[in-house]
């Protein structure tokens, strides 16, 4: 299981990911990135909802709402262009995050 | 469930009340409940899936810390956030404050205008034989009446207006769907601002084009011309002032600081003292020609008054440069 902590830069990242593909909710979201990740990485509630808000103040991320059958209504969550700029420079720097750390990083033995 | 918004209950108890995390709350809840009953369709006990929604439900401390960066400011407590309605329902109240303030400052300027006009015809005669010195009582009569409503009439605006001293001074928050929908509703506005300037601006210039033609015709015309003049003027005053004002109100909330000159224009307080000025200004001179006769000389309160008008100005501009400074 991934700590959070390690986790923590490229939680927005991991989101904005799964909003590419379509616009999604809260729940949804959280599944999704539990079967990709394997179970390896389970976000956290508080986790998903800070990074909901941080996305939306930067405007990397725009909120509606939706009526759903049970007469709740549920808060999806769409992308906006800068949002998928910021995903497109998020990425460039993981790259370059791998690429530096592997140089550090010994396979496993001591 | 009961247990799940039990707990959420209990977390979030430390927390303040504010719109915000009531409507996070609510969200987090419509959230756990989806997990926790597609746990239970999985086969998991009552006990298992509420164990699972709260263990993995994180730490409120994550919760707090990105909440509170909107509540961090200079003073102590947490800052209102404006929401859609109150957003609108400000900028339709500014609407009819400029529109008061803007129909004030006409009143002073064609106030003086017609001092200007009863005086002219009294001294032609033309005026049920009024003497000179009725009509002067007359108009001062009348500006002084003016000069009354328009102090009831900003007074009871001002008080009106006292509920939004918030926004005035920047101490708020606006919730970005609140945002999205004033920024829409500015650019519906720009076009039209910008078409009612341009107006204004060519009223005025076509004022003073009334101005200089008036004395070819005859001396006596000029005081017509004069007061065609300041008739206009009063009504691109009163557009700078009801557009400019509107303006400012979507500025504010948007927290756009307007740059000092365009501070100036289109400060509705300011453009109220300048045709308080230009007015008194104008009144002088047609003391002096009326009066005196002298109109040569009182010609000559118009470069003074710019002179002081262009001082006052510049202490505006310097006194509010300093106060955006603290």
């Amino acid at each position: 299981m991934i700590s959070s902590d390690v986790i923590r830069g490229y939680n927005d990242t991991i989101i904005l990911y799964l909003l590419i593909e379509h616009d999604s909710y809260g729940y949804e979201i959280s599944k999704k990135i539990r079967e990709i990740s394997d179970e390896k990485y389970v976000i956290k509630e508080t986790t998903l909802y800070s990074a909901f808000n941080r996305l939306l103040k930067n405007e990397y991320i725009e909120s509606f709402h939706k009526d759903e059958t049970h007469g709740k209504k549920r808060t999806y969550y769409r992308i906006t262009e800068k949002g998928k700029q910021y995903y497109h420079d998020k990425c460039v720097e993981w790259e370059l995050t791998k690429e530096v750390i592997n140089r550090f990083v010994k396979g496993g033995e001591l | 469930m009961d247990a799940i918004i039990d707990y959420l209950d209990n977390i979030f108890s430390p927390l303040p009340k504010s719109q915000q995390i009531t409507q996070l709350k609510e969200e987090l809840l419509v959230n756990m409940e989806e997990k926790y009953l597609e746990l239970k369709q999985t086969g998991k006990t009552e006990n298992e899936a509420v164990g699972i929604v709260i263990s993995e439900f994180g730490n409120i401390d994550e919760i707090i810390e990105e909440f509170s960066l909107d509540f961090e400011t200079e003073s102590q407590h947490s800052l209102p956030v404006i929401t859609e309605n109150e957003a609108f329902s400000f900028i339709a109240e500014s609407k009819k404050s400029s529109k008061i303030i803007g129909f004030c400052s006409s009143l002073f300027i064609i106030g003086a205008a017609f001092l200007g006009v009863i005086l002219q015809l009294s001294s032609e005669q033309l005026l049920f034989n009024l003497s000179e010195g009725t009509a002067l009582f007359v108009g001062l009569t009348a500006i002084f009446i003016i000069f009354i409503t328009a102090v009831v009439l900003l007074t009871l605006n001002d008080k009106r207006m006292q509920r939004y001293q918030s926004i005035d001074q920047g101490a708020f928050k606006i919730s970005p769907e609140a945002k999205k929908t004033v920024e829409q509703s500015q650019a519906a506005f720009q076009s039209t601002f910008v078409t009612m300037l341009i107006i204004a601006i060519a009223l005025c210039v076509l004022s003073t084009l009334a101005l200089i033609l008036a004395p070819t015709f005859n001396v006596d015309t000029t005081i017509f011309g004069l007061a065609v003049f300041l008739a206009v003027i009063a009504t691109a005053v009163f557009i700078f002032i009801y557009y400019g004002g509107q303006r400012n109100s979507y500025n504010k909330l948007l927290k756009k600081a307007p740059s000092t000159a365009q501070k100036q224009h289109k400060d509705p307080l300011f453009s109220a003292v300048t045709a308080i000025i230009w007015s008194l200004a104008v009144f002088i001179f047609l003391i002096g020609g009326l009066i005196y006769e002298q109109w040569q000389i009182s010609m000559y309160v118009f470069p003074i008054t710019a002179i002081l008008f262009v001082a006052v100005v510049l202490i505006y501009a310097g006194k509010s440069k300093n106060q955006k400074r603290l």
